[in-house]
């Protein structure tokens, strides 16, 4: 316990004691975590309208709002390329969105009631007749639009693809940015405390016990890095969500949906590249003994 | 206690330290080291505290062969031997207490313990009254017995000390040295290395001298030493 205290104590120290190298440090693990950050939250909203469209899938059949969805159903059974047609009601629709965006929305229309049409989800037989049977479709008393959505969902899923491969490396290359100055930062501290090591081994430190301050250092400096970045991203996201909510209402999900995750993720991976960064700076410096770890007189 | 077989150590390609030394040490006997400057005492003492390894030659402690010792468990080898050093090695921004409880917390001594146990080996070395200075506020002498009750505090088998009394005046020297036997006669196996001639006189203990990484004397009776191969 007391020795616990202490590496506590040195670990918090030391950070101080390097101030410029533990700021640039946390700087760039921050970073590090912004731009994850950032293209996670991309690639979530893409799925998101990808999940859209993929409800509304193969052909929707939006229905006027005063049509009767037993007739008009009736109708489109009678067109033989038609293998199968489903109700899908303006409740389910509402349901699935809510279920996406993680929270109740009925509250939001309460005063103009479901905006949402009644309609029905289509599959042809044959795909080759697909533009005369929406023709006939179209000709049906009581359809409002047909919806085809097949070449924005191919646009968003490249879309999805790329920022995955951008986001991928410019990830890997932050990470590795991250390690090179939190262990730059540790190897100060190992160099200024060099003798105290030295004296520590002398009187049968073992090398976890000598270790811990420094891995006490990088952890801090990953946890600060990680509590900077969550509170960052949600402060900017929430501005952003804003901004795009009020212009096309329900096609942003909101931080809190991920808000729980993230900073769970945020803290491990602090934790992780400042644990790394403080054992990779450590660890040679531990093998060497006698002359060759530090000269005396 | 402490078994030195056909031990050479050569540092590099051709600088050879010590040459096929043979020496035994027994439990609890107090043995000065002396000899001129780099006739190899300190790369001696280096060797028993495996801080080097040797180049042949085997060296046993305890029984134990310290070649077989593994890296994973040399920390606990050093803590049965208590390092006294000639620049004390205090850490400069702890406290006496804080330097001697440092000892304990490395070898995960539980609190209360350490609480018990500082005080009582500060006053051994008669610093209980200066338990919260820094080292930077302590003469020589001080410092020196603060770096002697580190060594002491987890009760170790063995105390080596490199030139103790090379950094202070001559009369905190024989201070230093007195709380040494003090601590002999208590079992515990000293070794000190010294220059100090007059030290070596005063106190009736074996005198073992090296010259060019060789034993050249071993005796009770300093007079019989070559002495002038130390006068430096
Ligand atoms: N790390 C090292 N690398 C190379 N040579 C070394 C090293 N340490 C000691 N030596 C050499 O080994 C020889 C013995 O050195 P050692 O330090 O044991 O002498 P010493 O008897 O302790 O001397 P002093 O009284 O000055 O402390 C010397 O010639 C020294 O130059
Ligand atoms: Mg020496």
């Amino acid at each position: 316990m007391g020795s616990f205290v202490y590496s506590l104590k040195e670990g918090v120290k030391s950070l101080r004691v390097n101030g410029f190298m533990s700021f640039a440090s946390v700087l760039v693990i921050t970073c590090c975590l912004l731009l994850t950050g950032v293209s996670f939250l991309i690639s979530e909203n893409i799925k998101f309208a990808l999940k859209i469209i993929e409800i509304q899938n193969s052909i929707t059949i939006y229905l006027k709002f005063n049509a009767v969805p037993k007739d008009v159903q009736d109708k489109i059974n009678l067109i033989s390329n038609i293998s199968s047609c489903n109700f899908y009601s303006k409740e389910e629709a509402i349901k699935e969105y809510e279920e996406i965006l993680g929270k109740k929305i009925t509250t939001f229309f309460e005063d103009e009631g479901n905006p949402l049409p009644d309609a029905f989800h289509v599959s042809m037989a044959n795909i080759s007749d697909y533009d005369s049977t929406i023709l006939e479709l179209k000709k049906i008393d009581g359809v409002d639009m047909i919806s085809d959505r097949s070449e924005t969902a191919k646009k968003l899923s490249d879309i999805k693809k790329l920022t995955a491969i951008i986001s991928l490396w410019v990830i890997f290359s932050f990470a590795a940015i991250s390690l090179i100055i939190v262990s730059n930062t540790i190897r100060i501290t190992v160099h200024n405390r060099r003798f105290e090591i030295n004296i520590m081994k002398s009187i049968g430190a073992t090398n976890g016990f000598i270790r811990f301050p420094f891995i006490v250092e990088g952890m801090i400096i990953g946890l600060i890095s990680a509590s900077i970045s969550i509170f960052t991203l949600k402060f900017v996201y929430d501005k952003i969500f804003e901004i795009i909510n009020n212009i096309i209402p329900l096609s942003i999900i909101p931080f809190e949906r991920f808000s729980n995750d993230m900073a769970i993720v945020f803290a491990v991976s602090g934790l992780i590249l400042g644990i790394i960064g403080s054992i990779f700076s450590i660890g040679g410096y531990l093998k060497k003994e006698g002359a060759g770890a530090v000269i005396w007189q | 206690m402490i078994e030195i077989n056909k031990v050479c150590k050569i540092y590099g390609k051709d600088i050879v330290a010590l040459d096929k030394i043979n020496l035994c040490i027994k439990e609890g006997e107090f043995v000065f080291i002396v000899g001129a400057s780099g006739s190899g005492k300190s790369t001696l003492l280096k060797l028993v505290l495996k801080e080097e390894e040797i180049s042949s030659g085997s060296i046993f402690v305890s029984g134990r062969n310290l070649s077989g010792i593994k890296k994973r468990d040399l920390p606990y080898y050093r803590r049965t031997i208590g390092v006294v050093f000639q620049d004390f090695r205090l850490i400069e921004k702890m406290t006496v207490f804080e330097n001697v409880a440092f000892a304990m917390r490395v070898v995960g001594a539980a609190e209360r313990n350490i609480k018990r146990r500082v005080p009582y080996v500060l006053s051994l070395v008669s610093l209980e009254d200066k338990a919260k200075r820094f080292p930077c506020e302590l003469s020589g002498g001080e410092k020196q017995r603060v770096g002697l009750a580190r060594a002491i505090v987890n009760n170790p088998k063995v105390i080596i000390a490199d030139e103790p009394t090379g950094n202070i005046d001559v009369s905190m020297s024989y201070e230093i040295v007195d709380l040494l036997s003090e601590i002999n006669r208590r079992r515990t196996t000293v070794i000190v290395v010294t220059h100090d001639l007059t030290i070596v006189e005063r106190f009736p203990f074996r005198v073992i001298e090296l010259s060019h990484g060789k034993i050249r004397g071993d005796s009770k009776d300093v007079t019989t030493l070559a002495s002038e191969s130390f006068v430096s």
